[in-house]
């Protein structure tokens, strides 16, 4: 029967290179910096979040938001312009008061 | 191309003559013809009923509609192409929702009798709808004429008329209209009718169709 003591030490060996190899290649990289050259770090100025945030700014393209004007519509004028509906009941009365007192009685 | 039949003043004849006009435009024009009732318990929805029981072949579709779904109705009937939508209005008309209505059709025609209250009421409608619609093209059309009677201040009335809109050539009373009790007009009834309704339909409604088709 083997002893399994070694195998574990040198599992936890060959753990403890592989995790001081990770952390000097974080250190050894700039802080804040993208190994491809972008800058990762987020900074938040104070002053910028007290002007209003202008959300057009974010919209580079906006074409997949775009919608058809169809859907946008709001359908065939309905309205009586601007008239309240009990008044063109009125002005058609007495549009027509205007033409039965042409004919006799 | 849409016509509606209207006037506020019941009993004028708009299903009569809106069936007739159906029947002629399914048979001698081969139109494809929709009907849209938006009276509630009005007697297209009667006769439409009494056919269906009778399984009749009719020449037209027939819908029952009110002002809540009429833009819906009308907006999918108007994807039909080459088809004539006609329409009979409902006697009521205080409700905001009929203005929308008025928007849709391309002639409205009032029937109308020669007595007192109906040629009031029919004035009254003929005004309302200038007022909604300013420019339609109206067309009143007298309905219930008994050749040998003589109506007093005929020739009055038909110069009041006039000044607002044509008025056609009459349609003469018969036993036959009291007599209709499904879609399915009797023959004799449609033959009888159909001069008269050929003269309206090329007089009024064809120029409108034509105008119609050029602007499209």
């Amino acid at each position: 029967m083997t002893n399994p003591i070694p195998f574990i030490y040198g599992l936890a060996a060959i753990y403890l290179i592989y995790y001081l190899a990770n952390l000097l290649f974080d250190l050894l990289t700039l802080p804040g910096t993208d190994p491809k050259g972008g800058d990762l770090a987020l900074t938040v100025s104070l002053s910028d979040l007290e002007e209003p945030i202008d959300a057009s700014s974010y919209l580079d393209d906006d074409q997949g938001l775009s919608q058809s004007s169809a859907l946008l519509s709001s359908g065939e004028v309905s309205a009586s312009g601007g008239v309240r509906f009990e008044e063109v009941l009125s002005l058609a009365l007495n549009d027509s008061i205007f033409y039965t007192r042409q004919i006799p009685v | 191309m849409v016509i509606a039949f209207g006037n506020i003043k019941g009993g004028t004849g708009k299903s009569t003559l809106l069936l007739l006009l159906a029947s002629y435009l399914a048979r001698a024009e081969k139109k494809k013809v929709f009907i849209i009732e938006m009276q509630e318990t009005g007697a297209l929805g009667l006769l439409f009923n009494k056919s269906k029981l009778l399984e009749h072949e009719l020449p037209f579709e027939y819908f029952s509609c009110d002002l809540s779904r009429f833009g819906l109705l009308s907006s999918r009937l108007k994807l039909e192409t080459d088809c004539d939508i006609l329409i009979e209005l409902s006697t009521s008309i205080h409700d905001e929702r009929i203005l929308s209505v008025f928007g849709c059709f391309d002639i409205l025609i009032c029937p109308f009798c020669y007595d007192s209250p109906t040629v009031n009421s029919t004035i009254y409608f003929a005004n309302l709808a200038r007022r909604i619609r300013p420019g339609l093209a109206i067309l009143f059309l007298p309905n219930r004429i008994i050749p040998t009677a003589f109506y007093e201040f005929r020739a009055e009335i038909d110069q009041v008329l006039r000044q607002m809109a044509p008025v056609s050539t009459a349609i003469s009373e018969h036993i036959g209209f009291q007599r209709i009790s499904s879609m399915n007009l009797p023959q004799e009834l449609i033959l009888r009718c159909e001069a008269t309704l050929e003269l309206i339909f090329y007089q009024y409604i064809s120029p409108l169709r034509d105008n119609n088709n050029s602007q499209n």
